[in-house]
């Protein structure tokens, strides 16, 4: 044990007192966004121990785990979880693929390349309603889309693609809105590969595709892990897609479109919150360990 | 030879670009649409602009700006 100086000791008291200080000062913020965040989660713990159906007002009382039970043997929940991996993963994988493809082609030079950095970009920031009205009506009804336009004066059978594939439709719309996010991420780690050693391997011989397999990507694995984490994280709440095209039809009904079904259509509160509480605790489980790979991914890029 | 192959690269990535892009360029040229003309069967590239949809619009937000304009007149004359 060290012996401490009496001045030693007054300046551990003011650091103390600064400490509780400043957290004094985090304390409003601290509590807005407990206010904001906790009490509506434990608001929804309580309503999914309820039974409360909209439609019968005079009946709502204490239900217990009732709606869990229902939520686990009606057979809504498993459906819907395949739908909404599903559509995670091909909407990652379809906006990778563009995503990089894109990416590869803007990092050259030519004429006009900000201005298709831009249009390129667009899509991920006009509003995902917007955007799932846009191809509902503007690209794939058949009487007034584009594409069926297309398709038709090519000689081809038209298409109802929200009713005829509407897993297809979904998963284009969002591989359409996704594919900038991605060929952002891309993009910024292709420009942050230095051109000396592109330099070098071409003059050793290597040609485009032997760089592009053994230099570019390689370089590119971080940003690429980066990429799909956030990406995953993101489409795991898809819903207006869902909402607004196909209506949850097709085996397109995600985890949130199912919650919002419950709540607004079939007007049962209690099993809505049900289905809310355990779609937070399976994100959970998924961001627990998304987040850790995270992790992972920025200590070996640290090493790296 | 080199520079052939660059320019075509170049017309692939603008092709490719203005296809993704195609959506969003499409529901702009439809803003200035009228009804009729958004939604015929053979999609029209030339039309006589409507600015029926944006007067529509500035129409629906008059009223909240005006009450929030209100509220704001209200907090400086305390």
């Amino acid at each position: 044990m060290t012996a401490t100086t009496p001045a030693a000791a007054s300046m551990g008291k003011i650091a103390k007192k600064n400490v509780w200080l400043s957290r004094s000062l985090i304390l409003p913020a601290l509590i807005f966004g407990i206010v904001m965040t906790q009490i509506p989660f434990l608001v929804t713990i309580y309503f999914s121990l309820l039974n409360w159906n909209l439609l019968k007002p005079g009946e709502i009382g204490f239900a217990w785990f009732k709606n869990y039970v229902s939520v686990f043997t009606t057979g809504d929940l498993v459906p819907s979880i395949i739908a909404t991996v599903g559509i995670t993963t091909s909407a990652v994988v379809l906006s990778l693929l563009f995503g990089l493809l894109f990416a590869i082609l803007l990092d050259r030079n030519f004429r006009g390349q900000a201005l298709a950095r831009t249009l390129v970009i667009t899509p991920f920031l006009i509003m995902p309603a917007a955007a799932s009205l846009i191809w509902k009506y503007s690209m794939f009804d058949t009487s007034i889309g584009v594409i069926n336009w297309v398709t038709s004066s090519l000689g081809l059978p038209s298409i109802a693609w929200s009713t005829d594939l509407p897993l297809a439709t979904v998963i284009i719309v969002l591989t359409w809105q996704f594919t900038p996010f991605f060929m952002l991420i891309l993009l910024a780690g292709l420009q942050s590969q230095s051109r000396e050693v592109i330099e070098a391997a071409s003059v050793d011989g290597a040609g485009a595709f032997r760089t592009f397999q053994w230099m570019t990507l390689p370089h590119l694995r971080q940003y690429i892990e980066i990429s799909v984490l956030l990406g995953s994280i993101m489409l795991l709440q898809v819903f207006d897609p869902v909402a607004i095209m196909t209506k949850g039809t097709g085996g397109t009904k995600t985890l949130a479109y199912l919650l919002y079904e419950r709540a607004f259509i079939g007007l049962d509160v209690g099993q809505a919150a049900a289905y809310g509480v355990v779609t937070v605790v399976l994100t959970l489980i998924v961001a627990t360990i998304a987040l850790k790979t995270l992790f992972k991914v920025f200590m070996a890029g640290g090493n790296r | 030879m080199k520079k052939t192959k660059a320019s075509l690269i170049t017309t692939f990535t603008w092709v490719l670009v203005l296809v993704f892009f195609f959506p969003v360029g499409w529901m702009f040229l439809n803003s200035f649409k009228s009804e009729n003309d958004a939604a015929s069967i053979v999609p029209k590239i030339f039309f006589d602009v409507d600015f029926a949809g944006f007067q529509r619009q500035v129409d629906a937000i008059q009223r909240p700006i005006f009450v929030g304009l209100a509220l704001v007149e209200g907090l400086f004359d305390l």
